[in-house]
């Protein structure tokens, strides 16, 4: 797959970046790029940086140095609904539904603000969101409000929600977090499907080493706020910096590289 | 925006507040025919002001989430602006020709628009300049800054506005002694009731409804999902301000006086807050029927108890939000949850 990727269009580029929190630098001069139709797996410990990267992205937080590039277009700063309306979603690790509206009102709010935003009626956003639900498995749901949901169903309407605003980049924040196996089979499907039907690109938070390490087709290590590796999982798993700092057991991080062909 | 507007004749909850529109109007026109007592129709009057009230600051409140403890500010500003204005009109031409001084409704009215507008204006200013500043608070300390706001313009009226002696009350009596002052008033009383319901409805129920019900669910999901944030919560603000400033107006024109304490105080706040309350937050009917039934219990405590109605009225206030948190609104669909769908 990375093999395919070189000649593809540069989706997101982060250069050099720096976030700091009066004496804290929770993210010092990070580079990566993220190439069109590719998963990227953000991985580290807590604390490595991984969401604040997230906020950088979307415009929640406002860099102190670097810039981040999306498509050719420098959106360092921008705030995070003009970035929104670009086309970059993201789902929160702390899921954040609209708790009293219903579910597909939620999914609703998402197409009608989203890339779409100005160029979409009710009725079109009503179906695109329906389209959604239907995909991501909530549409017996629909007329539910969304604090009944579980937390299951919770994280899917956060990923409705954003497929709804039909975006070309989707950040993933712990998605599988919280999960049983089951559900997280059920959600790794969910995330091919989306891969495979909608072709967006993705970068995904996530500490579910197996998932990531299947689903990813490069992956980022992020290590008190640098860059401490990136690659293909296979020579991520294997960088001894990697396993000391983060994967531990470099037995246990073989296995997953062994399990990268099965799943 | 069409879809928006097929939603004012198409809907149940709007057409609740048309067969409202339909009774008050009725209820006009049998006064007219002598059918209906005065009593009756100032009830009826009383009403479509409660509503009206609790429709323009739920634009900010229960649709947007944002509680204003101030709005009497917009409310007492309106009414200033207004009694200041035709009390100087009526004692200028009263002045200038004392031996034929005739007020009729039509130019007394013009002079009423003047002040509603400039009222309005001037509300809107301070909501989409001050407002702004205060909306980027939250929760209780939004709440906190709007009493601030309220009472800095109160003081500032008190500072520099005396004109009978000491006071900064305005009487505009003459307006009583029009003929058929009551009636005309209560045409212009229901027009703007009118006028109020549809802003309200529409505010509600079109795509600008949707971002403020995102920005009181989850306002930085809903800022990151593309809802310019700042620029609906200022809209909905100035929206509101100017809604509450022209039934300030009003209230100046129907009572025949401008009262700077009374217009300004906190209490005129807590009124809009608890109709709101009582009906529900979150939707158009909430306030809407909170309105009526909030006006309802003020009537029923206000022979009995006259000063210390508000001790009852408080302690209702405290049981709904205590024990029925999403109000009226929230009974009916906790009753029957397959209403939820209707209520707009």
């Amino acid at each position: 797959m990375a093999a395919q990727l070189k000649g593809a269009r540069v989706a997101l580029e982060v250069d050099n970046v720096t976030k700091r929190f009066g004496g804290l630098t929770a993210l010092d001069h990070v580079s990566f790029k993220v190439y069109e139709g590719e998963i990227l797996g953000l991985i580290g410990p807590n604390g490595a940086g991984k969401t604040t990267m997230f906020n950088v992205i979307t415009g929640v937080y406002k860099p102190e140095e670097g810039r981040v590039i999306y498509y050719g277009e420098d959106i360092t700063g921008l705030k995070p609904h003009v970035i929104a309306r670009k086309g970059i979603a993201r789902t929160h690790q702390v899921v954040k539904p609209f708790n009293e509206l219903t579910v597909l009102e939620n999914a609703m709010i998402g197409a009608l603000f989203g890339t779409r935003h100005g160029q979409i009626t009710e009725e079109e956003a009503r179906s695109i969101a329906m389209e959604i639900l239907e995909f991501v498995g909530l549409a017996e749901k629909a007329e539910e409000p969304a604090k009944v949901l579980n937390i299951q169903e919770k994280k899917r309407l956060e990923l409705a929600r954003a497929l709804a605003e039909e975006p070309r980049l989707l950040l993933l924040d712990e998605v599988l977090a919280g999960l049983n196996p089951t559900e997280v089979a059920h959600m790794l499907d969910l995330l091919r499907k989306i891969r495979r039907e909608k072709g967006v690109t993705m970068i995904m938070i996530e500490h579910v080493m197996h998932a990531v390490m299947n689903l990813a087709d490069r992956i980022v290590v992020l290590h008190f706020g640098r860059k401490l590796a990136e690659g293909t999982p296979e020579e991520v798993a294997r960088n001894p910096e990697v396993i000391a700092a983060y994967l531990g057991d470099p037995e246990l991080a073989l296995k997953f590289v062994r399990r990268l062909g099965g799943v | 925006m069409n879809d928006t507007i097929r939603k004012l004749y198409t809907r149940p909850s709007a057409l609740i507040a048309w067969g409202l529109v339909l009774i008050f109007v009725v209820v006009g026109v049998l006064f007219k025919a002598g059918l209906v007592s005065l009593n009756t129709a100032t009830i009826a009057m009383d009403l479509m002001v409660n509503i009206g009230l609790a429709l323009s600051l739920a634009i900010i409140m229960s649709y947007a989430g944002y509680v204003s403890f101030g709005h009497a500010v917009f409310y007492g500003l309106g009414g200033f602006l207004t009694g200041y204005i035709v009390y100087n009109a009526v004692q200028t031409a009263y002045t200038a020709n004392p031996q034929n001084f005739n007020l009729t409704f039509g130019r007394a009215l013009g002079w009423w628009l003047e002040g509603a507008v400039l009222g309005a204006l001037a509300s809107a200013a301070l909501a989409g300049t001050v407002g702004a500043a205060v909306l980027r608070l939250r929760g209780a300390f939004f709440a906190i800054a709007t009493i601030g706001l309220d009472y800095a313009v109160l003081y500032l009226v008190k500072l520099y506005h005396n004109p009978l002696s000491g006071s900064a009350d305005i009487p505009v009596t003459q307006l009583g002694a029009i003929e058929g002052f009551f009636y005309k008033t209560y045409v212009l009383v229901t027009v703007f009731f009118i006028v109020t319901v549809i802003v309200a409805y529409l505010a509600r129920v079109s795509k600008f409804g949707y971002g403020l019900s995102a920005i009181r669910e989850d306002e930085d999901a809903a800022e990151v999902l593309g809802v310019d944030t700042t620029r609906y919560k200022v809209y909905a603000f100035i929206l509101s301000a100017v809604l509450t400033s022209l039934w300030g107006s009003i209230t100046v024109w129907r009572q025949n006086s401008f009262g700077v304490d009374i217009m300004f105080s906190l209490r005129e706040s807590v009124h809009m807050i608890a109709m709101n309350v009582i009906g529900g937050l979150g939707s158009f009917l909430g306030p809407t029927l909170g309105g009526m039934v909030y006006y309802a219990l003020y009537r029923a405590t206000l022979t009995k108890l006259a000063n210390s109605q508000f001790i009852v009225v408080g302690i209702i206030v405290i049981l709904f939000i205590s024990l029925l948190p999403e109000g009226l609104v929230g009974l009916v669909k906790l009753v029957r949850p397959k209403l939820r769908k209707y209520i707009d």
